[in-house]
C-alpha cells in the first residue's frame, strides 16, 4: 500500500468519510462522554479500518502505508472534527517504530488501537532554543509539559526532553501526574503532565524529536485543511439558499470573492500539507522546511476560513446551536498547537539561514 | 541550499538535459556576438539560432518542426531557459498561442505559416482587447462586414502585446451582431501590412512599450483568412487559452526560484542581513512561493496523467498574480531608496512592471468570479 494510486486514496477517503458521516465522532460524541470520544467508534476506526496502524510497517502490526495515506485520513478527521485519540496514537506509534530498538508489543498495541498514545513534542526551535520544560537525568524525567493532546486518556506518553531526545513512559508510572485542563474545544482535550523523577526509556533512533515535531505539524495541517474545507462548503451551501435583498447572498460579489479567497487558501494549504506528509515518507532532507511551511500556512488558513464561514452565516453562525463554533474552537486549538504560524515562520527563517 | 522544484524538474527531464548541452555552446556564442543586448533584433536572432537547432518550440509536434515534448518536459525546458538567463524569443506569442491554434483550426494555407512562426520570419500578435472590451472580452465590437470574398474591418484593438513588432495578427472580430455575443465572433489571420491599419505603441508605467493600439479603417481581409468556421472565434480562442497551462506552471515555478534568490541575497551574517521584520517578510514570501510551486507540481502531475485543465489553473493564476507583485514589493522595500532607479533591471521597475499581473490575462476580480461560480457553484449576478 506504500504506493497507493489516486484511486486507492479515493477509496480510503470514501471509507473514512462514510464511517464518520454515519457514526459522527465529532462534537456531539465528545461532549456527552467522560472520555471525550465514542469508544465503539474508536474500535471501528482503529481495529476495523486499521487507521491507527495505517502508517506503521507490517512487522509491527501496521498496514505498511505512509503519511500520504494518513494525510487523506486526517483531512477527513478534520472535516468531521473527529474527537477520538487517532492523532496522538498515530504520532506515538510513529515515534516508537522509528526508535533504534522497537518495543514490538507496544507498537502492536498502538497499531491495533488497544492502547492509546499521547505525544509532547517540543516547539520548533528558534535560534537553536526549543524552550523545553522537561529535564532528563539519571534515567528519569523531571519537569512539566503543558497542553498535551489526549494525555488524560492515554496509556503511554512520548515526551521530548531538554536533551533533544524522545522518551517513552506509561502515564500510570510512578512520578507522573496528569491534570486535565479546562475544556473550550471539547473535541480536542488537553492536559498538563508533570514528572517528578519519573523513570522513562530513551527512544533514540532515526526519527527522534525532529521527526515527531514534523509529523505532528504535518498531520495537524492535514486536519486543518479538512476542517477549513468543511467550513467553506457549509458557507457556500448557506450562501446559495439564504436570500436577502431579494437574491441569494452568494450572488453578491463581496460574498463570492471572500469565498473564492478561502478556496485558494484551502487548496494552497492542501498542497503544503501533502508536501510535508510526502516529505515524511521520503525522509526528505527538506522535511523541517516543508513541515513548517505546512503548519505555518494551514494554521492561519484554517482559522480565517472558519471565521469567514461564520461571517457568511451571519447571526446563525454566532449561535451555540449551529456547528460553526466547534470549527472555530478547533481551528484556534490547532492554530496554537505544535507551534503557531509565527513560531513556524521564525523557525523557517532560521532554517533558510536568514 | 534547498533544491527548487525547477531544479528538480530540469534534472528529471532528458530533453532538458539535451537542451542544456546545446545552451552551453549556443549561449556562449550569443554572448560573444551580442553581449547583453536583449533588443527585439537580438531576441529575433536568438530565435533563429534556437529554430535552426530544433529548440524554438520543442513542444510542437514533430511534423511542424517541434520535438513533440509532453507538458512536463516542456515546462522543464522553459525553466532551464529561464535559469540559464537565455534571451526570450521574439515571436513568443506565435510559438505558444497562435501556432497551436493554427494546428487545431488552420487551413492548409494557414498552416504554411507554422515554419515561419517557428523561425521568427513571421511574428504574430493577438488582437483581442478593445477599449470597451477588456474583462468583458465577449463584448468586443470590431466590425467585420462581409463584402464578396472579403471582410471589411473597422474598429480598434488595444493592449496588443508585441503589436508594434508583429507582422501578423490573430484578430477577433464581430461577424454577427444579431446573435448572443459569444456566438457572433470570428477569428481572422490578418497580415498587418494591409492598407488601413495604423499602429501606435502604448507606453506603460515603466516607460517601456510592450503593447500597441491598432486602428482598422476599411481594411479588406480575404475570407480565406478565417480561422475555423465563421462565428466560431470564441471556441477557436479558447483552444489557445487551454495551451497556456504549461505557461502558468512555468511562471509559478519561476517565482519559487525568484524567492530562493531573495533568500540567498539576505543570508544571516552577509552584507544584506535582515532585521526581525525583514526576516519574517522574506520567510513569508518564501512560504508563498513554495506553496505555489507545490500547487504547480500537483497540476503538472494531473496534466501528465492526461487530466483536463481544471480549477487549479485559475487558482494558480490568482496566487501567482499576487505573489508576483508582493515579491518585488518586498525586494524594493529591502533595497530601500537605493531601489528607486529607472534602470530596467532595478527593484522599482520590477515592482512597477508587476502591477499588470492582477490585470492582464484575467483580472483578479474576474478570476474570483470564475472560481466562485464555476468551482463553488455560487449563483451569477442577477
Amino acid at each position: 500500500m506504500a504506493d497507493s494510486t489516486d484511486d486507492d486514496l479515493k477509496t480510503l477517503r470514501e471509507s473514512v468519510r462514510a464511517v464518520l458521516t454515519e457514526r459522527g465522532g465529532g462534537p456531539a460524541d465528545a461532549e456527552d462522554r467522560p472520555e471525550g470520544f465514542d469508544p465503539g467508534l474508536w474500535t471501528l476506526l482503529s481495529g476495523g479500518l486499521g487507521l491507527a496502524g495505517l502508517g506503521a510497517p507490517e512487522r509491527f502490526g501496521g498496514s505498511g502505508a505512509g503519511f500520504r495515506e494518513l494525510a487523506v485520513v486526517f483531512e477527513e478527521c478534520g472535516r468531521a472534527l473527529y474527537a477520538g485519540p487517532l492523532l496522538q496514537t498515530v504520532l506515538a506509534l510513529d515515534a516508537v517504530t522509528h526508535a533504534e530498538t522497537v518495543d514490538e508489543k507496544l507498537a502492536g498495541d498502538l497499531a491495533s488501537g488497544a492502547r492509546l498514545g499521547a505525544v509532547a513534542p517540543g516547539l520548533p526551535p528558534v535560534r537553536g532554543r526549543a524552550d523545553l520544560g522537561v529535564r532528563w537525568s539519571d534515567g528519569a524525567l523531571t519537569g512539566e509539559v503543558r497542553h498535551v493532546v489526549g494525555a488524560a486518556g492515554a496509556d503511554v506518553l512520548v515526551v521530548e526532553a531538554d536533551s533533544g531526545e524522545l522518551y517513552f513512559l506509561e502515564t500510570g508510572a510512578a512520578g507522573v501526574t496528569v491534570v486535565p485542563g479546562p475544556v473550550l474545544d471539547p473535541t480536542r482535550r488537553l492536559a498538563d503532565v508533570s514528572f517528578d523523577g519519573a523513570e522513562a526509556l530513551p527512544l533514540t533512533g532515526t526519527g527522534g524529536a525532529r521527526r515527531l515535531r514534523c509529523a505532528a505539524a504535518a498531520l495537524l495541517a492535514c486536519e486543518q485543511v479538512g476542517a477549513a474545507e468543511a467550513a467553506l462548503e457549509a458557507a457556500v451551501a448557506y450562501a446559495k439558499v439564504r436570500t436577502q435583498f431579494g437574491r441569494p447572498i452568494g450572488s453578491f460579489q463581496s460574498v463570492k470573492h471572500q469565498l473564492a479567497e478561502v478556496l485558494l487558501d484551502v487548496e494552497s494549504g492542501r498542497a503544503a500539507a501533502r508536501g510535508a506528509a510526502e516529505a515524511l515518507d521520503e525522509d526528505d532532507p527538506e522535511l523541517e522546511i516543508l513541515a513548517s511551511i505546512a503548519k505555518g500556512w494551514c494554521s492561519r488558513m484554517c482559522t480565517e476560513a472558519v471565521e469567514c464561514s461564520l461571517q457568511v452565516h451571519g447571526g446563525i453562525g454566532f449561535t451555540w446551536e449551529h456547528p460553526t463554533h466547534y470549527y472555530l474552537k478547533r481551528a484556534k486549538t490547532s492554530e496554537l498547537l505544535f507551534g503557531d504560524c509565527g513560531r513556524h515562520r521564525t523557525h523557517l527563517a532560521d532554517l533558510l539561514g536568514l | 541550499m534547498t533544491k527548487t522544484s525547477a531544479a528538480r524538474r530540469i534534472a528529471a527531464s532528458p530533453p532538458a538535459q539535451e537542451l542544456s548541452r546545446f545552451l552551453d555552446q549556443a549561449l556562449a556564442q550569443f554572448e560573444r556576438d551580442r553581449g547583453s543586448d536583449r533588443s527585439h533584433a537580438a531576441r529575433l536572432d536568438w530565435q533563429h539560432r534556437l529554430a535552426a537547432a530544433g529548440w524554438a518550440a520543442p513542444h510542437w509536434p514533430a511534423e511542424y518542426g517541434g520535438r513533440g515534448l509532453g507538458v512536463a518536459d516542456r515546462v522543464a525546458c522553459d525553466l532551464l531557459l529561464a535559469e540559464r538567463g537565455a534571451p526570450g524569443i521574439a515571436g513568443v506569442l506565435g510559438v505558444s498561442n497562435v501556432g497551436p491554434t493554427l494546428m487545431a483550426w488552420g487551413t492548409p494555407g494557414q498552416k504554411a505559416s507554422l515554419p515561419r512562426i517557428l523561425d521568427g520570419s513571421e511574428l504574430w500578435c493577438q488582437g483581442f482587447s478593445e477599449p470597451e472590451a477588456g474583462s468583458d472580452l465577449a463584448g468586443l465590437r470590431m466590425a467585420a462586414v462581409r463584402d464578396g470574398d472579403f471582410y471589411v474591418l473597422n474598429g480598434q484593438k488595444v493592449w496588443t502585446s508585441q503589436g508594434m513588432e508583429a507582422s501578423h495578427c490573430q484578430l477577433l472580430v464581430r461577424t454577427d451582431g444579431t446573435v448572443p455575443r459569444h456566438k457572433g465572433i470570428s477569428a481572422l489571420a490578418v497580415p498587418l501590412d494591409l492598407p488601413g491599419i495604423e499602429r501606435r505603441p502604448v507606453v506603460q508605467i515603466t516607460g517601456e512599450a510592450d503593447f500597441a493600439e491598432m486602428f482598422f479603417h476599411d481594411v479588406r481581409v480575404p475570407v480565406s483568412c478565417l480561422i475555423g468556421p465563421e462565428n466560431a472565434g470564441w471556441t477557436v480562442t479558447m483552444t489557445t487559452l487551454a495551451h497556456e497551462r504549461a505557461g502558468v506552471i512555468t511562471v509559478a515555478s519561476l517565482l519559487e526560484s525568484e524567492a530562493a534568490g531573495l533568500v540567498a541575497r539576505h543570508r544571516r551574517g552577509g552584507p544584506a542581513a535582515l532585521d526581525h521584520r525583514g526576516r519574517d517578510e522574506v520567510a513569508t514570501r518564501y512560504t508563498q512561493a513554495r506553496v505555489l510551486a507545490m500547487m504547480g507540481e500537483n497540476s503538472l502531475a494531473l496534466a501528465e496523467a492526461g487530466g483536463a485543465p481544471g480549477p487549479e489553473q485559475s487558482l494558480i493564476k490568482l496566487a501567482w498574480s499576487r505573489l508576483s507583485q508582493s515579491l518585488p514589493a518586498t525586494a524594493l522595500g529591502l533595497a530601500g531608496l537605493d531601489g528607486l532607479d529607472p534602470e530596467p533591471t532595478s527593484p522599482a521597475q520590477a515592482y512597477l512592471r508587476a502591477r499588470c499581473s492582477t490585470i492582464a490575462g484575467g483580472t483578479t476580480e474576474v478570476i474570483k468570479n470564475i472560481l466562485a461560480e464555476r468551482v463553488l457553484g455560487l449563483p451569477k449576478e442577477p
